[in-house]
């Protein structure tokens, strides 16, 4: 019987208390970056015009997505919404939004990274305008 | 008992398992097929079996301000398995599993089907004192978990395959078992540890190591012929978390838990053609922090012992 003992002690062991290393613990935000290339802060677009949004998002662990917000600043409206659901340590982000207000507002893009699934977050918020 | 309590009592350690986070993919992952026991020991025997599982999950999105995210999984598999003695105290056994999972979510559904992970192990019974009151066989083997399923990978843009869901992990895994059975006139009872160590897939996904526990208390009833075997137990799978990148350690916190089973079932023995009927009711779960609930588990096999 002193076989079955040790037995199910090394197999329990072995199974259950194997190391698990995780690479960063917590979330650091001073190593997240979200550059955004285009547009730039304070653009002015006509109706018609194509938003194009574009950058790049890093980090030195997983990431786990970002979301991109085009909305008016006072209404808070929303006219552009996409979620991107990803796992990884970089993101290019390749987007774009037709002009279709034919009114002078001010709008928020908002592009926002999902470091984790326990809320943590960090969003890079550029300011556009849009004329008639 | 002696045995039979030192069972129980790691069952009692599992329940009391610290808890795990959140979940990030729905849905419990595939589990270890044990060996579970037959009668006959020293025969050998080939069969087939039947497993129904289902679970339902719901967590936070992702993203802040947008409703909670639900799914639904089934897990339908049907395994042909055996054993064979191929010398004195040495039996190999192997099961080749045909898996049909889904997950159904708000937005989309993912259906996996196909020849899933086969295993082969190698056992070793223990030579162990025995009476005409008292029978009792110990085995211990290993072996390995062949990636003969399909694997998409974990975290492609579509999310069509769900690791969890797929029919295979992808990766050589070891297979660890432990097998006793003592039987006392009519009554007896079976102890089963099955672990399987987790290696990375080509993709570097590597799931959590795997343990589950088996407690069964069984008696015997019938004529030479014919025999019925009703049996009870405990059921314990304890799971670690997933890697989503081995390589680069990206733990997945959000995987892994441990489930608890209460067991009822019976096996039907004509000759040497068998029967086998199980129904696994979850009556403690902490899976992905109580955001996957298992629902109860079917199975029923055929065998053959020859």
């Amino acid at each position: 019987m002193k076989n079955i003992h040790f037995m199910i002690a090394l197999l329990t062991s072995a199974v259950c208390f194997s190391c698990q290393k995780k690479d960063v613990e917590g979330f650091d935000s001073k190593n997240l970056s979200i550059s955004v290339s285009k547009p730039f802060e304070a653009q002015t677009f006509k109706k018609g015009d194509t938003i194009f949004i574009k950058g790049s998002i890093a980090y030195i662990s997983q990431l786990h997505g970002y979301s991109i917000k085009l909305s008016n600043k006072e209404t808070n409206e929303s006219y552009f919404d996409k979620e991107e659901h990803l796992h990884d340590s970089s993101f290019e982000i390749n987007s774009f939004w037709v002009d279709t207000l034919g009114k002078n507002a001010d709008l928020l893009l908002e592009i926002t990274v999902e470091a984790d699934h326990d809320g943590h977050e960090q969003t890079k918020s550029i300011s556009l305008i849009s004329q008639p | 008992m002696h045995l039979f309590s030192r069972a129980l009592l790691l069952l009692a350690a599992f329940s009391s398992a610290p808890k795990v986070d959140a979940c990030d993919v729905c849905g419990t992952s595939a589990s270890i097929p044990g060996l579970g026991f037959l009668p006959q020991f020293s025969k050998n025997f080939a069969g087939i079996q039947f497993q129904y599982a289902s679970a339902e999950s719901k967590h936070p999105s992702l993203f802040t301000g947008k409703p909670d995210e639900e799914s639904q999984q089934t897990y339908v598999t049907t395994l042909l398995w055996g054993r064979y003695h191929i010398a004195k105290h040495f039996q190999l056994a192997g099961i080749l599993p045909y898996i049909n999972n889904d997950n159904a979510e708000t937005e989309q559904t993912t259906d996996s089907k196909g020849l899933g992970d086969a295993s082969l192990m190698v056992n070793y019974s223990f030579p162990l004192k025995e009476s005409i009151k008292e029978k009792q066989l110990l085995l211990a083997g290993a072996g390995l978990k062949l990636p003969t399923g399909k694997y998409t990978g974990a975290s492609n843009a579509e999310r069509n395959g769900l690791p969890n869901v797929q029919t295979g992990s992808g990766s050589w895994d070891i297979l660890m078992n432990i097998n006793y059975t003592c039987k006392k006139a009519n009554w007896g009872y079976n102890l089963d540890l099955t672990g399987i160590l987790t290696r990375p897939n080509q993709q570097q996904y590597k799931f959590g190591n795997r343990l589950n526990a088996n407690a069964v208390i069984f008696c015997t009833t019938g004529s030479k012929w014919f025999r019925i075997m009703p049996q009870a137990g405990l059921r314990c799978e304890y799971a670690l978390h997933d890697y989503d990148n081995y390589s680069k350690k990206w733990l997945n916190e959000k995987t892994g838990g441990m489930m608890s089973f209460a067991s009822l079932g019976t096996q039907l023995l004509y000759k040497s053609y068998g029967l086998k009927a199980n129904l696994h009711l979850p009556f403690y779960q902490n899976y992905a922090a109580g955001y996957v609930h298992s629902n109860p588990r079917y199975e029923g096999g055929l065998f053959i012992i020859f």
